[in-house]
């Protein structure tokens, strides 16, 4: 298991697209995928779920991952935090 | 006088038939109502189904996603894609699911209240955090739950329909049919609708009759009346009385015969009485229809529609695996026939409650067009076919759509050997011999027909675009649909050059669109020297038996009239004649049946 911390960048905060990409990439991967934020635990491939942490620009988050492919799975997740959500192909 | 019909007794409307076929049953009036909630728990033992409902509904309702739109949609509408995706993640997410199951199981909850509790769950957390940025965009989570109550709640009126029903409704969506059909409803009957729409299409692969543009039908019949679908005269007729009712049963009975009959020419060679082989070819657009291969004996598939994949897949992509599994169910239930997998073919006629408008779809950004502006769908695509072709060698072929220069193919081309080299790369089988052709459907291609030859390994004549391409008939438009004719002699010379074409280059021609089901026509195109006639797999038994009671002489010569006369009402004629003739020839061969 690795966690990471990251903030977002993006200004909108976590609304629905952000939210969308985040469970696409993290579904990609077979590792367990947790946010943590206030103290909350949130199932991260849930979009329902990232929508309720209602994570504003600057907030902080932590993001942990558990399986086999959870090395990987975090550079891809925390990069899209740090680009502030923008699309990018492949 | 609406008020006054009522209540009258064998009342006829008309309207236009999207599928043909005669039905008489217990009109049953379909809306889509409003939501409510039943808050009552549900014994213990119902629990399953309640989960199950969740699980259909969920599935019924991506489809609806309407993805073909939003697809086309996005080009450049970034906000709908994004609502898209974010309305995909919202339906398929596992912790929404987690919570519905839940309240089944420990609240003894129906489907429709579990879904409304689990999404108020989420709602009011949202509502609680007080921040303008996601409350203001929770119409999302209100439509995605109000569409799965409104599915859950229309599966139950529609299975608790019997099996004499006959639909009536406004409009009727693909996902509908599918439901229509599988609670074995006889008809279907709509106020709107486009004879192209993709609900007619389905409609018409699944075997219900279908009537659309019956305009007043529902304020004529009430719930419950008898009625009468007859798609061969174009109309429906409304608490028919006595007389009536008996004059149809008998041609009702008739036809069952007739079914019953042309059972005897399946297991038959399709050939003629000299002994000429045409090929009939299997039109295939879902999973549920490939049974129906072997069922009709379908020789291999002439067209194998990837469109239906695209409303089931992810947004702006199709899932590779999905379109694997597909065409794997296609190959291996097709015995050892060919399998002609047609790239994706949407836009136009295939896009429906499109927000995405052009100014003339039909000549529009579809087909082809779509596929090289997005090459990771036509690579996606292309992957696919190439995996299950490996496993099958030597049964391929890839039909390209909406072909109207060289230049499109060639890229086509192209990406086809990129991708069989890439998978040869990964140690992925493919079959380098899997062919690659064209379909015939746009006038420029059928004149230059010879420019096409040197490149393709097949031509296959989609015959309603090729006709509505070249003859500038819109088929949809009701106030022109006396034009649109695919005997035509333009029409017929279009697909007599390709034919000629094929001859002296040595290249199958087939044809794939419904024209060639149709026995008449399929004679016609028989005499003009096309081999392979592709088709809906249930209609097989009765252009096979066309085939094998005429020798090619006699085809020929009615070919030749047909090519040679000039109007609509000559061309009626000969049809009338032929079809006298063939009665006759029916009536013999039914008495040589009876005394074997």
């Amino acid at each position: 298991m690795i966690r990471k911390k990251v903030t977002v960048q993006n200004a909108a905060g976590i609304h629905a697209r952000p939210a969308s990409l985040i469970v696409k990439e993290a579904t990609r991967f077979e590792s367990e995928f947790h946010v943590h934020m206030y103290g909350y635990r949130i199932n991260g491939k849930s979009i329902l779920g990232l929508l309720t942490l209602a994570a504003e620009e600057g907030a902080e988050l932590e993001l942990e991952l558990d399986g086999p492919d959870e090395e990987e799975a975090m550079e891809r997740i925390a990069t899209l935090f740090n680009n502030g959500f923008k699309m990018t192909d492949k | 006088m609406q008020e006054e019909n009522a209540h009258k007794p064998n009342i006829t409307l008309n309207g236009i038939t999207a599928v043909t076929g005669l039905v008489m049953g217990i009109a049953r009036i379909y809306t889509r109502g409003n939501i409510n909630i039943n808050p009552d728990p549900v014994d213990e033992a119902r629990l399953p189904d309640e989960k199950k409902k969740f699980r259909q509904a969920r599935k019924t309702v991506g489809m609806t996603m309407e993805r073909l739109s939003d697809f086309a949609d996005s080009r450049n509408d970034s906000d709908t894609r994004d609502i898209m995706n974010a309305q995909y993640e919202i339906l398929n997410d596992p912790e929404l699911e987690t919570r519905v199951y839940q309240l089944i199981d420990q609240k003894n909850f129906r489907a429709e209240k579990a879904i409304y509790d689990a999404f108020q769950h989420y709602i009011d957390l949202i509502k609680s955090t007080n921040k303008s940025f996601l409350v203001t965009r929770l119409s999302d989570l209100h439509d995605m739950r109000d569409r799965l109550i409104l599915n859950v709640q229309q599966l139950a009126v529609i299975a608790s329909f019997g099996k004499d029903a006959v639909m009536v409704s406004e409009d009727v969506s693909p996902v509908e049919v599918i439901t229509f059909a599988r609670n074995g409803v006889r008809g279907i009957i709509c106020t709107a609708g486009g004879l192209t729409s993709h609900a007619s299409i389905i409609a018409n692969a699944m075997g219900i009759p279908m009537i659309i543009g019956a305009k007043s039908v529902l304020r004529t019949v009430q719930d419950g009346d008898t009625i009468i679908l007859d798609g061969y005269g174009q109309n429906v007729i409304v608490r028919p009385d006595d007389e009536t009712s008996s004059s149809y049963t008998r041609v009702i009975k008739r036809q069952k015969e007739e079914d019953k009959f042309l059972r005897h020419v399946i297991d038959k060679p399709a050939e003629t009485l000299c002994g000429t082989r045409i090929a009939l070819q299997a039109n295939i657009d879902f999973e549920d229809e490939v049974l129906n291969i072997d069922k009709y004996r379908a020789e291999g598939i002439g067209l194998l529609r990837t469109d239906t994949l695209l409303m089931n897949a992810g947004p702006l992509t199709m899932d590779r695996s999905r379109q694997e599994d597909f065409c794997q169910t296609a190959y291996s239930g097709s015995g050892s026939g060919m399998v002609t997998v047609r790239l994706l073919d949407v836009g136009g006629d295939k896009l429906l409650n499109i927000k995405h408008k052009e100014a003339n779809p039909f000549l529009g950004w579809r087909g082809v067009r779509i596929l090289l502006d997005r090459r990771e769908l036509l690579q996606s695509q292309l992957e696919a076919i190439c995996r299950v072709a490996g496993r099958y060698p030597g049964r391929t072929r890839i039909l390209v759509p909406m072909i109207s220069n060289l230049e499109e193919f060639l890229e086509v081309k192209k990406e086809l050997a990129d991708m069989q080299e890439l998978l040869e790369k990964r140690g992925v089988p493919v079959d380098r011999n899997a062919k690659l052709g064209i379909m015939v459907e746009v006038p420029s291609v059928a004149l230059q027909i010879r420019q096409f030859a040197p490149h393709v390994d097949f031509f296959s004549i989609g015959t309603n675009d090729l006709t509505q391409y070249t003859l500038a008939v819109d088929r949809g438009n009701n106030l022109i649909a006396s034009l649109y004719q695919p005997m035509h002699p333009a029409v017929l010379t279009f697909i007599s050059m390709t034919v000629k074409a094929g001859e002296e280059f040595d290249i199958p021609v087939a044809v794939c669109g419904e024209l060639a089901s149709d026995p008449f026509a399929a004679l016609v195109l028989t005499g003009l020297g096309v081999r392979e006639l592709s088709m809906t797999p249930r209609l097989i038994p009765k252009v096979k038996q066309a085939v094998r009671l005429h020798d090619l002489e006699e085809i020929k010569s009615v070919s030749r009239k047909v090519l040679e006369c000039n109007n609509r009402s000559e061309r009626e004629t000969i049809r009338m004649e032929w079809r006298e003739a063939y009665d006759l020839k029916l009536k013999e061969e039914r008495s040589k049946i009876n005394t074997l």
